[in-house]
C-alpha cells in the first residue's frame, strides 16, 4: 500500500470507529501530532467528539482536501457555498462543531463556525443575544450599569442615525424612503399618522423602529445637532442622534 | 454555548470586528466580558461599518477609541478607517500604537494626524504582517534600525514620501509580497521624478494615480502587476519571467518595457490605452502560455493596421478568454480578419462597442466562426444618453442579426451588458 492510501482509525467518545485517509485526518493538527508522535497503527481516541459530529467534520475535511488537491472539480465560489450550507445546522450542532474544531485544531473549520456565530450576534442588543443563545445574565445590576457607562457611546446611540421624513409624501415615495434607508430608526412627522400603518409593515421587515414625532419637537429626546442630506428623491433626510437607552 | 472556552468566545467576538458590536456583545454576560478584555484579537473602528463615527467630533472619537482599545489585551489586528473624520492628535495616536506594539500583526489606519506622526516609526514592527496607511507622511527611513521582519503586505495611500525613502522602505521588508501605492506624493530631489524599486520577494504590485518621469521595478518574484490611472514617461520591469498577470487601465506610458518578463504571462488586460499594435505585439509575442487577453477601449495609432486574429491565433494557442472592444473602422476590421487560423481553445468571448456601427454584427459573426469551441459570448454595449433615431435603428438591426446568428450557434450561451 502506498503512503497516499494510508488509513487512520479514529474512535469517538461514543465508541464509534471511523477509518479515514491520512490526508483527510491530518487536517486536524491534534490528530496529526498524535499520529506523528504516537503509534501510527493503533486507533486514535478522540474522546471529546461524538460520532455524529466527527462524521460531519470528516465530510468537511474530505471536501477541502479533495478540492485543494484538485481531485474534485469545484470552483472557489462553489466551495464557499458548500461551506455556507455546511453550517446551516441547529445551534447545538454548531456549538459542538466549534468545540470539536477547537479541540482537534482544525483552523479553517473553527474560522468558519466562529464567523457563523458572529454573524448571528451582529446587530443584536445584549438581551436579544441572551435570548438567541439561551445565556444566563450573570451581571449584577451595578456591574451591568458600569459596563454601559464605561462604553456610553456604544449603548447610547440608537442605531446612530434617525431618518425623519418631513414632507407631505405619497405612499410610494415614503415606501421607497424606508426601503432605501440605512437607518434603523424612522420618525414620521406628527401630521402623517395615516402613513404610519402602511409603512410600519415594511419597516418591520427591515427591523426599523418607527416613531411618531412628538408634537413638541424640542423634547429632550431629540438632540439639536441636525444634518441635512439630500437623497435625491425629492425629499430630505434629517439625521438626529437619539439619546435613548439601547 | 456555556461549554465554549473563553478563548473561543474571544475568537467569535473578534470576528464581529466592529468595535461597537463587540462592546455591545460584551454586555451579554461576564464570560463574554472577560473574552472581550483578555482574548479579543481584532478590533475595528470603520466608518463604512457605522457611519455615525463621522458625526462625533474628533476629540470625542479619540476618547472613545482610546477607552475601547485600552480595555483589551493582546490585540493583533487594529483598524481605524474613518473617511471625513477630521484629524486626530498625534499623542493619542502614538498612545494607541504603543499600547498595541508588542502584539500587533495587522494595522489599517487612514486618519490624518496633527502634527504628523510617522506611523512606520512607532507602530510595532516585530510581528506586523499587514500594514495599510493613508493620509500620512513617511520620512527618514533607516532600514538598519527600522526593519519589518514579518511584513507581507504594505499599502500606502495618499502618503507623502521621497523616492529614496520608498526604495529604502522596501529593503527594510525582507518578506514583502504585496505592495499597493495609491496617489503618493513623491518628493523630488532632482529635476527628473524617478522611482526605482527593488525587491526580490514582491509578488503583487498595484500602483494607482502616480505621475513620474521614470518608474523602474526590479522584482524577481513578481506575479501580478496592475497599473491604473498613471502617467509615466518610462516604465521598466526587470524580472525573471515570473509575471503571470499584467493589467494596465487608463495609463499613459511613452516607453513601456516588460519584454524580458513575459514568458509566463497568463493574463494581459489593457484598457483605455493607445496601442501601437506592432510594438505591443513584439513585446508580448513570447507569451505562449497566455490564457486571457483583454484589449478594451483601446485606440490605435493612425498609421496602425490594428490587431489581426491570425497572429493572435498562432502565437497564443492556449488562449481561452478573449475580450475585444475598440472602434471598428472598415480597414481595421478587414485587416484583422485576414487569415483563417482558428482560436481553438477560446471558450469565452467578450466583445464590446463604444459607438455602435454596422460593422459590429459582421465582426461578431466572423469571430464566432473563428472560435469553434466557444461556450459563452458576452456582448457589451454603450448606449448614449441622447438616443438618436439612427442609433436606435442600428441597435434594432444589430439585435435582429444577433438573433439570426445565434440560431446557428445554439450551444453558445449569449449574455448582454449595456450601460
Amino acid at each position: 500500500m502506498g503512503s497516499t492510501s494510508t488509513k487512520i482509525k479514529l474512535r469517538t467518545s461514543d465508541q464509534k470507529v471511523f477509518e479515514v485517509e491520512k490526508a483527510v485526518a491530518v487536517q486536524s493538527q491534534t490528530i496529526k501530532y498524535i499520529y506523528e508522535n504516537g503509534c501510527p497503527d493503533s486507533v486514535i481516541h478522540v474522546h471529546s467528539v461524538s460520532g455524529d459530529i466527527l462524521s460531519k467534520i470528516l465530510d468537511y475535511c474530505k471536501k477541502h482536501v479533495n478540492s485543494a488537491a484538485g481531485k474534485e472539480d469545484i470552483s472557489p465560489e462553489e466551495l464557499y457555498e458548500w461551506d455556507a450550507n455546511f453550517v446551516k445546522v441547529d445551534q447545538n450542532t454548531l456549538f459542538d462543531l466549534i468545540l470539536a474544531a477547537n479541540c482537534l485544531k482544525i483552523e479553517s473549520l473553527l474560522d468558519l463556525t466562529c464567523q457563523t456565530v458572529a454573524n448571528m450576534i451582529k446587530g443584536k442588543r445584549p438581551e436579544e443575544i441572551r435570548t438567541t443563545f439561551n445565556i444566563k445574565n450573570d451581571y449584577t445590576i451595578e456591574a451591568e450599569e458600569a459596563v454601559r457607562r464605561e462604553n456610553k457611546w456604544a449603548f447610547d446611540m440608537l442605531g446612530g442615525v434617525g431618518t425623519m421624513v418631513i414632507e407631505e409624501l405619497a405612499d410610494d415615495t415614503m415606501s421607497k424612503c424606508v426601503t432605501n434607508t440605512k437607518s434603523r430608526v424612522c420618525v414620521i412627522a406628527a401630521n402623517q399618522i395615516v402613513m404610519m400603518r402602511s409603512i410600519s409593515k415594511l419597516a418591520n421587515k427591515k427591523s426599523i423602529d418607527v416613531y411618531k414625532q412628538p408634537q413638541n419637537p424640542t423634547t429632550p429626546r431629540i438632540k439639536e445637532s441636525v444634518k441635512q442630506r439630500n437623497v435625491g428623491t425629492g425629499f430630505i433626510e434629517l439625521f438626529f442622534h437619539f439619546k435613548c437607552k439601547m | 454555548m456555556e461549554h465554549l472556552p473563553v478563548e473561543v468566545i474571544g475568537n467569535i467576538l473578534s470576528r464581529l470586528e466592529g468595535a461597537r458590536d463587540v462592546v455591545i456583545a460584551s454586555a451579554t454576560c461576564r464570560k463574554w466580558r472577560e473574552a472581550y478584555r483578555k482574548h479579543l484579537h481584532t478590533l475595528a473602528f470603520n466608518s463604512n461599518d457605522w457611519p455615525a463615527y463621522c458625526d462625533i467630533s474628533p476629540i470625542l472619537l479619540e476618547i472613545l477609541i482610546t477607552r475601547t482599545i485600552f480595555q483589551t489585551t493582546g490585540l493583533q489586528g487594529l483598524s481605524i478607517l474613518m473617511d471625513d473624520a477630521g484629524e486626530f492628535t498625534a499623542s493619542t495616536v502614538i498612545a494607541w500604537l504603543m499600547y498595541t506594539r508588542e502584539t500587533l500583526r495587522r494595522l489599517f489606519y487612514n486618519v490624518p494626524t496633527s502634527p504628523n506622526v510617522n506611523i512606520l516609526a512607532i507602530c510595532g514592527r516585530q510581528k506586523l504582517e499587514i500594514l495599510a496607511v493613508a493620509h500620512n507622511s513617511v520620512t527618514g527611513v533607516e532600514p538598519n534600525f527600522q526593519r519589518f521582519p514579518c511584513l507581507k503586505s504594505l499599502s500606502l495611500s495618499h502618503v507623502s514620501i521621497s523616492a529614496l525613502d520608498l526604495s529604502l522602505l522596501l529593503t527594510a521588508c525582507p518578506k514583502l509580497e504585496s505592495l499597493e501605492l495609491v496617489d503618493p506624493e513623491i518628493a523630488i530631489s532632482d529635476a527628473q521624478v524617478t522611482v526605482e524599486l527593488s525587491s526580490p520577494t514582491l509578488k503583487n504590485i498595484y500602483v494607482e494615480a502616480i505621475s513620474l518621469d521614470k518608474f523602474i521595478l526590479e522584482t524577481d518574484s513578481i506575479e501580478r502587476l496592475h497599473l491604473r490611472d498613471c502617467a509615466l514617461e518610462v516604465f521598466e520591469l526587470i524580472g525573471k519571467g515570473t509575471l503571470k498577470y499584467f493589467k494596465i487601465d487608463d495609463v499613459s506610458v511613452i516607453h513601456l518595457d516588460i519584454a524580458e518578463t513575459v514568458d509566463n504571462l497568463e493574463v494581459i488586460d489593457v484598457s483605455s490605452f493607445t496601442i501601437i499594435w506592432t510594438k505591443f505585439y513584439q513585446m508580448i509575442s513570447r507569451s505562449s502560455k497566455l490564457r486571457k487577453l483583454r484589449l478594451w477601449d483601446v485606440t490605435f495609432d493612425d498609421y496602425d493596421e490594428g490587431i489581426d486574429l491570425e497572429t493572435i491565433a498562432v502565437c497564443f494557442p492556449q488562449l481561452n478568454h478573449l475580450s475585444l472592444c475598440y472602434e471598428l473602422r472598415d480597414g481595421l476590421m478587414h485587416y484583422g480578419l485576414q487569415g483563417s487560423s482558428n482560436l481553438e481553445n477560446v471558450t469565452v468571448l467578450e466583445l464590446g462597442w463604444t459607438v455602435i456601427n454596422d460593422f459590429f454584427s459582421h465582426w461578431v459573426e466572423e469571430l464566432l466562426k473563428r472560435c469553434p469551441n466557444l461556450k459563452k459570448i458576452i456582448i457589451f454595449g454603450v448606449i448614449s444618453e441622447a438616443k438618436s433615431h439612427e442609433e436606435c435603428q442600428i441597435l434594432a438591426k444589430f439585435t435582429s442579426s444577433i438573433v439570426r446568428l445565434m440560431r446557428k450557434y445554439m450551444h453558445v450561451e449569449v449574455q448582454f451588458e449595456y450601460e
